[in-house]
């Protein structure tokens, strides 16, 4: 028998109390709200997948009766929310329980949610280390066991780097699949929202009830509703499995590039019996530049009336480089779209040979808090901004991607997971979804509770 | 390249006054961007490599003198909340 919604919020209202102390994944505890939603949820007799689910969101969702914070000390002072998100909507439709809002890097600028406001999510896997970012408090709560299921925002990596860093299961859709609609934006040209779980199967199941249109959302794409729940038994037989092969093997450390081998050595074993080969995108440096362009560019314009009269309440790890960003030239700019654009039509040229593509999803396993530099290819880099190497290049022309936990690669960490990003073409969500799930049915990925010691 | 020049005569064409302490990282970071630009700018494109975004002109609100009779609108009447899932248990 099923526990009931009201059980199920009970706990995780409890788990929230005794983990966050060392995790600090909350913003907001929403428990009065939960309790009485649980067992409003009861009373229906609702039936599905999600019903009685505790979540969370990321705190740029609008939640009712909240100002919508996206990690700042300036939104504060914002009028509450009216109304929930359109996606926290969905999702409470579908019986699901908001339990509460999430930490994250402010304005979603940043890889790490070491926040200077809030202070920093730490990783459930060793408390010393980074829950990645910007989505940090999304990935730490699902890994601390806190809640089965959150939302989070990915605009060059938000979602999978925190996923792979603290070892969950992340889903960044397409761009313009699901409605942005409640949401703080950051880069309206390359914002995406998605979920994340501690199984495969929940991250499909709460995917497929966040589709749909929203006639509020002016970016969102008009697709028909495509569930992937209910094709995830097909598994991975007689799909072309690639292996993305130059800058994504170049700029990651040997254990993350372990963590890609080991997947494909699987897939392309007797038992998943896919083809697996190398596939090589041209231009992949060009992209990520682009991307961080665009994103620094259009991040600053978003923020420029505060920028100029209270930059003072900027996040100080972030506030110079919106700064920054409101004085690029617009040819540059506009030049980064054009790059963006014929990167996508190469890489779709790719898709004719593969399904699916894997590359790692960070360079290397979550760093510790206050990590100033990694080295990477022989070169030292900022640590905080190179956390979305692999990633970057992928959202910047709006790929499906599902990360996926891989334990044990990196001999210096053993405890510490490293994600790897499945890709598939735009609109296959499902192919990423059921390469994750087949792999998770192997044994070869999992995303287990956090034990918690410090 | 005076970076230091272009970063204050930027701030002055915008009306942004950079306090003291922020100057210095303002001044690091638009070098380190400057060192990328270039990444994107000498890339060759044709004058067909558009940017590829496609802006949606927006429909007059039903019920607007210029709006679409509703029995030809399709969807898009209502109250905006669109044709997902969200009704409440």
């Amino acid at each position: 028998m099923t526990a009931s919604a009201l059980s199920r919020v009970q706990q995780a209202l409890q788990r929230i109390a005794a983990s966050d102390p060392q995790v600090n994944a909350f913003t907001a505890v929403l428990a009065e709200r939960a309790l009485a939603r649980a067992t409003a949820v009861d009373a229906s007799g609702q039936q599905g997948p999600l019903v009685g689910m505790p979540f969370a969101v990321k705190n740029l969702f609008d939640v009712q009766g909240l100002a919508t914070l996206a990690g700042s000390k300036i939104e504060r002072e914002a009028a509450p929310a009216k109304r929930d998100a359109v996606l926290v909507r969905r999702l409470e439709a579908a019986g699901a329980v908001l339990v509460g809002a999430l930490n994250m890097d402010e304005y979603a600028y940043g890889f790490t949610t070491e926040n200077t406001h809030y202070g920093p999510t730490r990783n459930p896997h060793d408390l010393s280390r980074l829950s990645g970012g910007s989505s940090g408090g999304s990935a730490a709560a699902v890994a601390a066991g806190q809640v089965p299921l959150s939302l989070g925002s990915d605009t060059n990596g938000s979602i999978r780097v925190p996923a792979s860093l603290c070892g969950v299961f992340g889903l960044k859709p397409t761009f313009g699949r699901l409605p942005r609609t409640g949401s703080y934006p950051f880069v309206g040209s390359l914002d995406h929202l998605g979920p994340f779980a501690a199984d495969v199967l929940t991250l499909a199941q709460a995917y497929d009830a966040m589709q749909g249109d929203d006639l509020e959302d002016p970016a969102q794409a008009r697709r028909p509703v495509q569930p992937t729940a209910g094709l995830l038994q097909r598994g991975t037989e007689g799909l072309r499995i690639g292996v993305l092969d130059g800058w994504f093997r170049r700029m990651a450390t040997a254990p993350a590039v372990a963590a890609v081998d080991k997947l494909a050595q699987a897939l392309g074993g007797q038992q998943m019996a896919s083809r697996v080969g190398r596939v090589d995108w041209p231009e992949v440096d060009r992209a990520r530049t682009a991307a961080f362009l665009i994103t620094n560019a259009e991040g600053a314009a978003l923020h420029f009336n505060d920028l100029k009269s209270r930059a003072q309440d900027f996040e100080p790890l972030s506030r110079d480089r919106f700064l920054a960003g409101a004085l690029l030239p617009a040819t540059w700019i506009q030049q980064a779209h054009r790059v963006r654009h014929w990167f996508a039509r190469q890489v779709a040229e790719s898709f004719a040979d593969v399904d699916v593509l894997l590359a790692p999803a960070t360079p290397c396993v979550a760093p510790a808090i206050g990590t100033e530099w990694l080295e990477i290819n022989g070169q030292k880099l900022p640590a905080r901004a190179s956390m979305g190497l692999l990633t970057q290049p992928v959202s910047c022309i709006g790929l499906p991607v599902a990360t996926v936990p891989v334990w044990g690669m990196d001999p210096a960490a053993p405890h510490l997971p490293i994600g790897v990003q499945i890709i598939a073409a735009p609109w296959r969500e499902d192919l990423c979804l059921r390469v994750a799930h087949a792999l998770q049915a192997a044994g070869q990925v999992s995303a287990p509770t956090a034990k918690l010691h410090s | 390249m005076d970076m230091t020049a272009y970063m204050d005569v930027q701030c002055q064409l915008l009306g942004l006054e950079l306090a003291p302490e922020h100057r210095p990282g303002v001044l690091r970071y638009l070098q380190l961007v400057a060192t990328m630009a270039p990444r994107v700018m000498d890339f060759e494109l044709a004058p067909a490599d558009e940017v590829g975004h496609l802006f949606v002109p927006v429909e007059a609100p039903s019920g607007g003198t210029t709006s679409v009779p509703a029995s030809a609108a399709g969807s898009g009447s209502g109250s905006g909340s669109g044709s997902g899932p969200e009704a409440t248990p």
